[in-house]
């Protein structure tokens, strides 16, 4: 009818798109330097929670996961917004911004990339395949199933235990550098 | 100490890539999503594994995945031989190279993208263009947009998303939906039935366009329903003139297709409009919010209303329908609150309650006939 209407709506699109990806990066930067650092992590989980409980029911239901990121979204949506809460304000909004990680949190990021995969080689070799399929080389779980010649159910447990296990490294660090004296 | 933490983990990471498995169920999502509202731990350690998966991403340049996978399938578990020809999805994959590798800015891309992964389809899903939602028979769905509202669509729904920058759209085609509306002054947020255009501004209300009438009841917030007019441009369809309400409908402007200013009603929380179809005329009652939300919880809840019209909503919820033998019955009226799923209590209560008998078709119809009399 209108001309224009297919172009608007592809610009439309493409600025959405855009958002996104800018939306997903922040969010991506924030989320791994706030989990790096344990008390940070706790208190963005502890509010990702209490809202959590404010979400309807039914709603969470219907996509927790996605609940749960749009909660996490709206957390780092606040702090762009400066209406951060107090919890927050050791926060670097700029450098969050820009996306462009401090030398220390370059740091902090590049040790933990270290760690994890340090603890990925501790892991059997399936294990290891599973992972690195999964997620370095994007591969469904169905996939992984017919590349490394096992079933799905096997795939799922595979990715679990192996995603479990880095973190579990990651939290043990974590612990004994935080107090020494730990266990 | 830790093995409680670690048990947290173990079920975050199970839960983060069952939740990627499209055999993912309804009933694992409530699962999922009571595990979730169960502790701050939990939130706490699901978000870590993502973060974690995250880290895989970006790790391990040295290892060779195809040795690795030579290696696994070379200790194939004698429990597990059996391979599932899968079909791979192409849409929106890039091409793999030889080695099966994609290029390194895509991984870098794909890195940008884990910890929201879910979110993204549902993002990407509902900002191309419009979108049908629809549910069947007895359904009941919640769907997200992408500004943050939530849509949730009663039995027997149907409607069709359309978000462009300068604006918010939702046609509601049939049945009943409750809007949760995100606020944004810049992007006006319009729900159009072939009656009225209802427009709202971070608020919560619940539309029903069945049979010949538009009912909208504010639950929180404030909105404005305008009549559309579908007498005025030369007789066209009513759909057709909710469509120039789409195109045209500025903010302040009221465009011609649509009733002036004296068409508008503005509604506070608890009040209910009704746009009957025939008298074309919008009604402002005091509704109550919780009876017109109670189909959320599966609960049909009448007042004084006549038995035709309760039967029709019992039987947009099941396959057992159930059908008035008497025409007599029809104008009975009928108050209670009642389960939706369950009409054979419905018929039950009839009975108790004088008001008609039922019986059973073969095909499982509970057909109502007026009570003998007892003499």
């Amino acid at each position: 009818m209108k001309p224009s209407k297919a172009e608007e709506q592809a610009k439309a699109k493409a600025k959405v798109a855009h958002l996104f990806a800018d939306h997903h990066d922040r969010l991506e930067a924030y989320l791994r330097k706030r989990l790096a650092n344990q008390n940070d992590a706790a208190e963005l989980a502890q509010e990702a929670y209490l809202r959590i409980l404010r979400v309807k029911r039914a709603d969470l239901i219907r996509h927790p996961e996605a609940y749960l990121y749009r909660v996490a979204r709206n957390l780092v949506h606040e702090l762009y917004a400066g209406h951060r809460p107090s919890s927050f304000a050791d926060v670097d909004v700029d450098q969050l911004r820009s996306g462009d990680p401090s030398p220390f949190d370059q740091a902090l990021l590049a040790r933990r990339r270290e760690l994890v995969q340090r603890a990925m080689e501790e892991l059997s070799p399936k294990c290891q395949a599973a992972l690195l399929l999964r997620w370095h080389e994007d591969l469904t779980q169905a996939e992984i199933a017919e590349r490394i010649n096992v079933s799905r159910q096997m795939v799922q447990k595979y990715l679990a235990s192996g995603i479990a296990h880095c973190r579990k490294r990651l939290r043990r660090i974590a612990e004994q550098e935080r107090d020494g004296s730990h266990e | 100490m830790s093995s409680r933490l670690d048990r947290i983990t173990d079920e975050a990471a199970l839960w983060f890539v069952r939740v990627q498995a499209p055999e993912f169920s309804g009933a694992d999502r409530e699962e999922f999503a009571s595990w979730l509202a169960a502790s701050a731990e939990h939130v706490l350690e699901y978000l870590s594994v993502a973060a974690v998966s995250s880290e895989i991403r970006e790790s391990s340049p040295g290892m060779d995945v195809d040795a690795l996978v030579a290696l696994a399938r070379e200790r194939g578990d004698q429990h597990n031989v059996v391979a599932i020809h899968a079909a791979r999805p192409v849409t929106g994959k890039e091409p793999r190279d030889a080695t099966g590798r994609r290029g390194r800015r895509a991984v870098w891309t794909a890195a940008a993208s884990v910890a929201i992964m879910g979110l993204a389809g549902i993002w990407f899903a509902l900002t191309t263009g419009p979108l049908v939602h629809t549910t069947g028979v007895g359904e009941q769905a919640a769907f997200p947009l992408s500004d943050g509202s939530v849509v949730v669509l009663n039995t027997q729904s149907s409607i069709e998303v359309d978000y462009t920058e300068i604006d918010r759209t939702v046609r509601l085609l049939t049945g009943e939906v409750l809007f949760e509306v995100r606020e944004d002054a810049d992007r006006p947020f319009r729900v159009l039935t072939d009656l009225a255009v209802i427009r709202a501004v971070g608020t919560v209300f619940n539309v029903r366009r069945r049979g010949e009438a538009t009912n909208v009841t504010v639950i929180e917030g404030t909105v404005d329903v305008r009549l559309i007019d579908a007498r005025d441009g030369s007789g066209s369809p009513a759909l057709k003139s909710a469509d120039v309400a789409v195109t045209l409908a500025g903010d302040a402007a009221v465009p011609g297709g649509l009733r002036d200013r004296d068409g508008m009603v503005r509604l506070d929380a608890g009040e209910q409009a009704r746009v009957e179809e025939q008298s074309h005329e919008v009604v402002v009652v005091d509704a109550n919010t919780e009876d017109t939300t109670a189909w959320r919880e599966r609960r049909l809840i009448f007042e004084s209303q006549p038995l035709a019209d309760v039967v029709a909503e019992f039987n947009l919820y099941g396959d057992r329908q159930i059908e008035i033998g008497d025409s007599e019955l029809a104008e009975r009226s009928i108050s209670g609150s009642f389960d939706a799923d369950d009409p054979e209590s419905f018929a039950l209560f009839l009975s108790t309650a004088d008001l008609a008998e039922s019986a059973r078709r073969a095909d499982g119809t509970i057909v109502l006939r007026l009570p003998r009399e007892v003499d």
